[in-house]
């Protein structure tokens, strides 16, 4: 009978084994789908490759000095920390020769199969951009790992580890640098402006990068009716889309029809990439290609811009290889420092690009890590747990002020470090809909007595000491961040902050609120029960304030529910129009404002923020046919906010106009504030070398992008 | 026995079917639907404003303008006819390609986490029994409702936890990062045995609980039974008495719950896989679910509710197999 | 009518005290046999101890909690708990008292370090007036009285969380929703479980078939993403409570099956038995077959099912609450709780957080004992 009872337990076993076989045979084709498995005999020999002492880049192979910002051997660039090649050269009177990553060849191999590499002097541009490391010449080899919520959350580093653009901001937060582009040179009135590009630069599949690829970018895909019915108001100056001109391979012209001082500051911090490769992206486009829109109905597009919008995207963690139909995967050329090569639904890898534009001061091609791996783990208890394992290489985005302690403590065990520079624009606030979809909410958000009410019913002091672990400053929250520009008056930042519940029943009171349901919570005018739905996404910031902040306005008798949700939902709903209140970050550096001055009209913002007032926009896009008509000193906050960025940030009149266009959001309270000048933590692994001081943790300065990360290295 | 198998059959397919509806209607239930957040995403987020005609068509283009039961018949025909399950929304791949490896996973882990428990409920189930009101018995008894009795999800992180900073593997996930990629080995078999004896364990645990005391309830009225007696005074030895019939008996409910076992654990499992991350279907259902992914989450559900029903067939036959009294009720 | 009861008692009439207990013994109602067992079960009764315990906390939680539950304490954020005393260096009190302390930020790691003051002693004072509340949500009378308090100061037994909250108050509050809401949960199982349970292993033949196959389909469909979708579709207007207490009732309605399979299992093996078919030959109805001599046949199942049950009701709330379907802040219950419990933060910094899981797990066991006492109180053979 014990035979008997084995036997089962062995049935038992096996049945539960032909049911994951059955599983399986429902999805035949999956071995063909995942990549991963076909790739790996080659990355098991990478990790012993990596295992093996880093091999140091060549010192001395070329006759240049090792110059970094830490000893800078008396050469400082014109531009803070970088050189045009012929600008070192000339400066430490050497001649340099190039050194390339040993690995080289085998990247190669594996982001462009077959394809013959040239010589790295003949991969790098004829003037290849000189980058001072900060303490020392990095090794070459490693991989450097992250992680992300998710393929598609916005949460990424890579996104801006890998960045590239025309332009960059140094780590001085000041001072425009060239990347890309050699320089650029404005009209008298800035309605011109000339980029200058790099004579022999190449995409990351070994074809020339020229103007040619920015007129792409913008005339073919931005402007194309196809893509996008309107032109989005980032390139619209005074009314008109701005025009881009090729003048030859390494001269693109914007023109502007206004003044456009900070479109400059715009790309530098802006997550845009002005460049396409066209040699790639064109053959789906029928302008290029005739059959491009067969081609793409016969992958099962209903026409050409879905096929094309698989490979090209604005904003988009990464192009997923995954997306499309059978055979439809291509490695998209890029300028970045990193290639995406393989993904899944678990990682994501990206390796160095073979043509990336950069040297170090001994002429070593960078960057100097190999790769790049990241995995998502939506949860982030276990992103804190690897973080204080030592697991991870950097990470900054989603780790929050209150996770700080927990990460401090365990820096020397795990052997990284953690530290908290300070932020632009997190503070976190809310924004009631003030057009809201029901007229009787409407109605009620409408009321400014109410968003003073609201306001003056949260404790900051408490949320300071409780979620902010004592930093920060109780203050409103006002679309231009007054530590990035001159013009705000303490009475905005100050109105309304005090803990004062008694003056927010009066207020509720005086509105005629006044009816209440057994429960103590006021009623509608209409006698409903008013709730406030808040939909929340943790991305938003810390989700305790919501916790206190429905506390607060419960005591004054305003029901709030909570629901957590992701950022994607969020914003969907926000974006409809269907939500009661929004809370989000702050952005609100000065620069950002400056390149999107949407932040300061209906709807205040762009897809990715909170929306408000999303029927006041329709009513003014629409001439009064559509929507709610708003005030009219709202109504003056479009011209205003053009003409706002006609003028240079901290020039006078861009001060002035500036301080009219926050004195109407002041007298609306749009958004309710809570605690401003948040410091935020950073992650760094103690094998990531050349790391820099940060001296801001913001999205308004396109997070690492300024920090030079083309720079590190992985120091095993 | 073989009509009984056929009749068996035949009504699993009935249930299978009802259960499709079922899936259905639940995915069909929160308000809204995924035209819209598609078309957002699609369209929004390249700078684009939605307007309702974009939304005539993302609907048209994914069928959603048609009545309810045209698109389920669509859907379950494509299922049963071509395999297909349809494109994921949210990641614009067939549904097919996405969950293969992941239901594997998903398997790997309630399989080992069912094994796991079986190894602990049975043997320990049946000394609780025999010595019951001794220390082990109550000691048995109490970790097992110690177990019983901590939520999933965090003993899944305090496992988590110790796991990481006392033994010193990697966090969460079911593959060290040097394995992710690589292609089945010996030594890739081994990091997974390493990562996934923590969320075994956790799945493991709660069902230990309840089987165990299942057996030791059931084994103490059997060995109460007179026949028991009766064994006794025929000198049969002790273990012979105790194995021939109270044993296989006790076992009766134990076979009985293992289709349930089985989809109680692919079900429980989202919440732990999410704690864990681990990249198992039940991590994608969640992440469907929330985002009204329809057909990633249909096909998801559908599987695992597949995998139960047939779970259910076979424990009822082996149960039939054990018990003959049953099958011959039937007929 | 006695039939079940004589042979038990002459299977036991050797080990039985003297005649008049005898006497009393044989005469005695099935119910009282099982309490006059049952209360020899020290188990039993400290199962049924804890309950009570339990079901007093339940019912006076306002006032023996010494905070409102989601009273901030901005001076004590997650301060460990404070230990009640009666001597230290300084002397013997009659009086436990509490040290005086504050959290303060340790100005590097951010983290809260609490500085205790050995020299002022904060006395514990019974049966205090402080803070006004209603009991049960306002719905019955207003009070003040809390059964200990602080004279200067505050005072945490089980430590604050991350708010400043009172975790004892917390736990307090916690156990009544929990508990209740459990309640209705396993009610509503249990009754439908044993109705069509019975039915269907008694009557067999078509309402099984159908029965069977209604238990099938249930249990086909996983739970949480049923209650996922179920939970989505719930109108956003409705507070939290209503919407946990419709979980509750899904819960109830969707968890009968485990008993039914089980009970319908047991009776068709019963129901070929003698004195079964006795039973129907001499002409006894399917209800009062079923009641009077198979369902004593099972008690011990149905008994351990719903000993079992009760935790699965605590968790399934614990884990709804945890993929944001089950109660949110500010209902308080245990599933809120531990899922305030459930970080990295909380095992590194705080482990006080993790108090009320003491609490579930000791519900759970005060469960389990009272179960297993009934069960071998109510064990025929025994």
């Amino acid at each position: 009978m014990q035979k008997k009872s084995l036997w089962l337990i062995l049935l038992a076993l096996l049945l539960a084994f032909a049911l994951a076989a059955c599983g399986s045979n429902d999805t035949g084709t999956t071995e063909e789908a995942a990549p991963a498995e076909e790739a790996a005999p080659a990355e098991e020999a990478a990790p012993a490759e990596e295992a093996a002492p880093a091999e140091a880049a060549a010192e001395t192979s070329s006759g240049c000095p090792a110059s970094t910002v830490a000893d800078m051997k008396g050469l400082e660039g014109d531009f803070p920390k970088q050189f045009e090649l012929a600008e070192y050269e000339s400066k430490a009177g050497c001649t340099m020769t190039f050194s390339e990553n040993p690995d080289i060849a085998s990247l190669n191999e594996e982001l462009n199969p077959g394809s013959n590499l040239p010589a790295v002097a003949d991969r790098l541009p004829d003037e290849p951009l000189v980058v001072q490391p900060y303490n020392e010449i990095g090794r070459y080899g490693g991989r450097l790992r992250s992680v992300s919520k998710s393929p598609e959350s916005g949460t990424s580093d890579f996104l801006s580890t890998r960045h590239v653009n025309f332009v960059r901001f140094d780590d001085d937060m000041l001072t425009i640098v060239p990347n890309i582009a050699t320089g650029w040179e404005y009209n008298d009135d800035y309605t011109e402006l000339t980029f200058f590009l790099r004579k022999g630069h190449k995409w990351s599949d070994g074809a020339p990068f020229t103007a040619e690829d920015v007129d792409f970018w913008y005339n073919d895909i931005k402007r194309n009716k196809d893509m996008y019915e309107e032109v989005s108001s980032l390139w619209i100056f005074g009314g008109e889309p701005m025009q881009v001109e090729a003048i030859d391979d390494t001269t693109v012209k914007f023109s502007f029809a206004a003044p456009a001082p900070n479109f400059v500051t715009f790309m530098a911090t802006t997550y845009v990439q002005p460049f396409q490769p066209k040699h790639i992206l064109s053959q789906f486009m029928p302008k290029y290609n005739p059959d491009a829109n067969a081609n793409a109905q016969a992958n099962g597009f209903d026409d050409w811009t879905g096929q094309f919008k698989l490979y090209f995207h604005d904003w988009k963690d990464t192009y997923h290889p995954y997306d499309g139909p059978e055979g439809t995967a291509l490695t998209i050329p890029t300028l970045e420092s990193h290639v995406l090569i393989e993904e899944s639904t678990e990682f994501r890898r990206y390796i160095t690009n073979p043509y990336f534009h950069q040297v170090d001061t001994v002429g070593n091609q960078l960057p100097y890590y190999n790769e790049a791996y990241e995995i998502y783990s939506e949860d982030i208890d276990v992103t804190i747990l690897k973080l204080i394992n030592g697991e991870l290489d950097y990470r900054m985005q989603t780790l929050e002020l209150p996770r700080f302690p927990e990460l401090k403590q365990n820096e020397e065990k795990g052997g990284y470090r953690v530290f908290l520079p300070p932020t632009v624009g997190e503070y976190m606030y809310y924004t009631f809909n003030i057009t809201h979809q029901d007229p009787e909410m409407a109605k009620i958000f409408g009321d400014l007595r109410f968003r003073q009410a609201m306001s003056l019913a949260i404790n900051r002091e408490e949320i300071r000491d409780i979620v902010y672990l004592g930093q920060g400053v109780p203050q409103q929250a006002l679309p231009i961040d007054h530590v990035t520009v001159d013009f705000i008056k303490d009475e905005w930042l100050n109105q309304y902050i005090e803990y004062d519940p008694d003056a927010a029943n009066a207020l509720l009171d005086d509105m005629g609120l006044t009816e209440r349901d057994s429960d103590g919570f006021r009623l509608r005018f209409d006698g409903e029960p008013f709730v406030i739905l808040l939909q929340y996404a943790p991305q938003g910031g810390p989700v305790q304030n919501h916790e206190l902040v429905k506390g607060y306005w419960e005591a004054v008798g305003v029901r709030v529910q909570l629901k957590e949700v992701t950022s994607d939902f969020y914003r969907t709903e926000s974006s409809q129009n269907r939500h009661d209140i929004a809370t989000w970050r702050n952005g609100g550096g000065a620069t950002e404002v400056a390149g999107a001055v949407q932040i300061l009209v209906p709807p205040f913002g762009d897809f990715l923020d909170t929306r408000t007032g999303t029927m006041w926009n329709d009513w003014m896009q629409s001439d009064g046919a559509e929507g709610i008509e708003p005030p009219d000193d709202v109504k003056q906050l479009w011209d205003l906010a053009e003409e706002w960025k006609t003028f240079p940030i901290g020039s006078p009149e861009n001060s002035r106009i500036g301080a009219e266009i926050v004195a109407i959001h002041a007298k609306y309270l749009f958004q309710i504030g809570l605690v401003g000048e948040i410091p935020s933590p950073v992650y760094v692994n103690n094998r990531v070398g050349n790391f820099g001081e940060y001296t801001l943790k913001a999205y308004p300065y396109y997070w690492t992008y300024p920090f030079r990360p083309t720079q590190w290295f992985i120091n095993e | 026995m073989l009509r009984y198998f056929a009749q068996r059959f035949i009504f699993m397919i009935i249930t299978l079917l009802f259960v499709s509806v079922v899936i259905f209607i639940v995915i069909e239930l929160p308000p809204g639907d995924y035209a819209e957040r598609y078309a957002y995403r699609k369209l929004a987020s390249a700078g684009q404003d939605v307007t309702e005609q974009d939304m005539i068509n993302v609907r048209h283009e994914f069928g959603l303008d048609k009545p309810a039961p045209v698109r389920y018949f669509n859907w379950i025909t494509d299922i049963i006819l071509h395999g297909d399950f349809g494109e994921s929304f949210l990641f614009n791949v067939p549904v097919r390609n996405m969950i293969g490896d992941r239901i594997w996973l998903t398997m790997a882990l309630a399989s080992t986490a069912i094994l796991l428990t079986y190894a602990l409920a049975i043997p320990i189930g049946i000394f609780s029994a025999l010595y019951r009101h001794s220390f082990g018995d109550y000691l048995a008894t109490f970790i097992g409702y110690i177990g019983l009795s901590l939520p999933n999800f965090m003993l899944a992180l305090v496992l988590l936890y110790f796991s990481v900073t006392v033994l010193g593997s990697s966090a969460g996930g079911l593959f060290s990062e040097e394995f992710a990629e690589a292609a089945w080995s010996w030594p890739r078999v081994v990091d997974l045995l390493e990562h996934l004896w923590v969320p075994a364990v956790v799945l493991g645990t709660a069902n230990t609980a309840f089987h165990l005391q299942t057996m030791r309830a059931t084994m103490l009225d059997e060995l109460n039974q007179l026949y028991v007696d009766a064994a006794r005074a025929r000198g049969i030895p002790e273990w012979k008495v105790i194995f021939k019939y109270p044993v296989r008996i006790a076992l009766n409910p134990i076979v009985s719950y293992l289709g349930f076992d089985l989809g109680k654990l692919v079900a429980g499992a989202p919440v732990v896989a999410l704690v864990l991350s681990l990249p198992d279907a039940g991590q994608l259902l969640l992440q469907a679910l929330l985002q009204q992914d329809m057909f990633l989450g249909g096909a998801i559900l559908l599987m695992i509710s597949t995998m139960i029903v047939i779970g259910v067939f076979i424990s009822d036959l082996m149960l039939a197999a054990l018990d003959p009294r049953i099958r011959l009720g039937e007929t | 009518m006695t039939a079940t009861t004589i042979p038990k008692g002459k299977r036991t009439a050797a080990t039985l005290p003297p005649d008049e207990e005898k006497l009393k013994y044989f005469t005695a109602r099935q119910w009282q046999l099982v309490w006059w067992r049952f209360r020899r079960n020290r188990l039993g009764l400290l199962g049924a101890g804890i309950l009570i315990i339990y079901i007093f906390v339940l019912i006076f939680a306002e006032f023996l909690a010494p905070y409102g539950g989601t009273t901030l304490d901005s001076e004590y954020v997650l301060g460990p708990p404070q230990v009640a005393r009666f001597w230290d260096e300084n002397g013997f009190s009659l009086r436990p008292f509490v040290y005086s302390v504050t959290t303060e930020r340790d100005p590097v790691t951010l983290a809260m370090i609490p500085t205790i003051d050995n020299s002022k002693r904060r006395y514990l004072q019974f049966f205090v007036r402080t803070k006004e509340y209603k009991y049960w949500n306002g719905n019955l009378i207003a009070s003040d009285l809390h059964f200990f308090g602080v004279d200067e100061g505050t005072i945490h037994l089980f430590g604050t969380d991350s708010l400043g909250r009172d975790i004892l108050s917390r736990t307090m509050y916690a156990t009544r929703t929990s508990l209740t809401l459990g309640v209705v949960g396993v009610l509503i199982a249990f009754v439908i479980g044993l109705v069509m349970g019975g039915m269907a292993g008694y009557l067999g033949g078509q309402v099984d078939f159908f029965i069977q196959r209604l238990i099938e389909l249930i249990r086909s469909v996983p739970d949480i993403p049923l209650f996922m979708g179920l939970a989505a579709a719930l109108p956003k207007e409705w507070p939290p409570e209503k919407v946990y207490l419709m979980i509750t009732l899904i819960l109830g309605f969707l968890g009968w099956t485990t008993l039914a399979r089980r009970i319908r299992g047991k009776l068709l093996s019963l129901r070929k038995e003698d004195y079964v078919i006795a039973a129907q030959l001499a002409g006894g109805s399917n209800a009062r077959i079923i009641a009077r001599h198979m369902l004593p046949a099972f008690t011990s199942y149905i008994i351990v099912d719903i000993v079992v049950y009760f935790p699965y009701m605590i968790l399934a709330e614990t884990a709804l609450s945890f993929v944001g379907l089950g109660l949110r802040p500010p209902v308080i219950s245990w599933g809120v709780l531990l899922q305030g419990a459930q970080n990295i933060q909380a095992i590194e910094l705080a482990p006080w957080l993790f108090i009320p899981v003491i609490f579930v797990v000791f519900a759970v066991l005060g469960f389990t004992f009272l179960g297993d006492g009934l069960r071998d109180a109510a064990d025929p053979y025994n």
